[in-house]
């Protein structure tokens, strides 16, 4: 697989796992189930007062229930219940059920009670397949993904090869993706430091996004031409504002590193369709990152390392 | 944009441009032949940047504002100082 595509899809393979939560986190688990699987594995949604009938997925192959919990507050008691009513309820209501599996979001592990919880239903039925996963389980299963399911589920990568020959009408594209008019400009140099090389450490980029920009600053200044030569002098002034104003409220919002670089990808790939326009996106963001118009510069005084 | 900004390059910024307006501005000329002037001195300089008739005609607006040109029969010319 193209290097670029991959880095890609394995940063929003993280990111999904930490962005989502409830039903958010409950739709990415289908949509990895369906690559996965496809048809043996089935989708199941709440229908009138009965609700999903504890049942979240059903793997027709092994017969397994799949019950996701992915709440945003962790609070002990809720999941000590949920687990009993879940398994209590899809026990009943599917009799085919050979297999139940707990999906949930707790990246740090499960608190110990819950563990319990989980065990003792394993003892308490030995005649059925118990067992959790975690969203490291989730993670995996994208890794052996071909590149059409992965696009299925995480949308169209930037790619090596386009970057290679993205040329200025490409970076135009991008631009207007920006719909630059829904921003006001008042430009104030004095706001826009210059660029430092520790950024991406202070920003708490992990290993994906920093490559991710890292690969697209090869063409900054293609697209740092194509602002050159464009009839409107200001262009270049508006894009950044916009994009700055974009990074600010992220700030405000206390969204950082990661979660932020991807919600600043995905407003300026808003509109892409392809891999070509989505490199030609993560160009123009890196060129917007190394030019400081979004992330923060590390203090002088900073001394931190990568993460 | 009067001035250079983070965006805007010096060379192509209005004050920039005025400059150079104003230093082929040597007697009363049209509109029209400043601009020629102006690209012309501009190839010259190797500066290949875009600038467009409507960004010419901001910077010729800069200087009528700071009061160094002004229209006389229709022509363009330098306010010479008193």
């Amino acid at each position: 697989m193209d290097r670029l595509a991959c880095w890609w899809f394995r940063s929003q393979a993280v990111l999904a796992l930490h962005k989502h939560k409830a039903t958010a986190f409950q739709d990415h688990f289908n949509d990895v189930m369906e690559a996965v699987h496809g048809t043996d594995f089935i989708r199941v949604r709440p229908a009138g007062n009965v609700g999903d009938r504890k049942c979240d997925g059903y793997l027709q192959s092994t017969d397994t229930v799949f019950q996701v919990y992915a709440p945003t507050l962790v609070k002990l008691a809720s999941w000590l219940t949920k687990i009993d009513k879940d398994f209590a309820g899809a026990e009943t209501q599917w009799a085919t059920m050979r297999s139940w599996i707990f999906v949930h979001n707790q990246h740090d592990g499960l608190p110990a009670d819950v563990t319990q919880a989980l065990l003792k239903l394993k003892t308490d039925n030995p005649a059925l397949v118990i067992d959790h996963w975690s969203p490291s389980r989730l993670l995996d299963l994208t890794t052996d993904l071909d590149e059409d399911r992965l696009v299925r589920v995480f949308g169209h990568p930037p790619r090596e090869r386009d970057l290679r020959d993205l040329d200025r009408s490409d970076i135009a594209e991008a631009v207007v993706g920006l719909a630059l008019e829904s921003a006001s400009w008042t430009p104030n140099v004095a706001d826009l430091p210059v660029v430092d090389p520790r950024k991406l450490d202070y920003n708490e980029l992990s290993e994906f996004p920093r490559r991710l920009i890292t690969a697209g600053i090869a063409q900054a200044r293609m697209v740092e031409g194509y602002f050159d030569n464009n009839p409107d002098p200001t262009l270049r002034d508006r894009a950044g504002m916009l994009m700055k104003v974009e990074w600010l409220n992220l700030q405000r919002q206390a969204v950082i590193g990661d979660e932020a670089f991807h919600a600043l990808y995905d407003r300026v790939a808003a509109n892409a369709q392809g891999s070509r326009e989505a490199t030609a996106s993560l160009a123009l963001l890196a060129f917007l990152f190394e030019s400081c118009d979004i992330f923060d510069n590390p203090p002088a005084d900073w001394s931190g390392t990568a993460a | 944009m009067i001035t250079p900004t983070k965006g805007i390059r010096p060379e192509r910024s209005l004050l920039y441009l005025g400059g150079q307006i104003l230093n082929d501005l040597d007697g009363p000329t049209t509109v029209s032949g400043a601009w020629e002037a102006f690209a012309r001195r501009r190839e010259r300089e190797g500066q290949d940047a875009t600038i467009t008739f409507d960004w010419f005609v901001l910077a010729l607006d800069l200087l009528r504002a700071l009061g160094t040109i002004k229209l006389r029969d229709g022509l363009i010319v330098k306010v010479t100082k008193r």
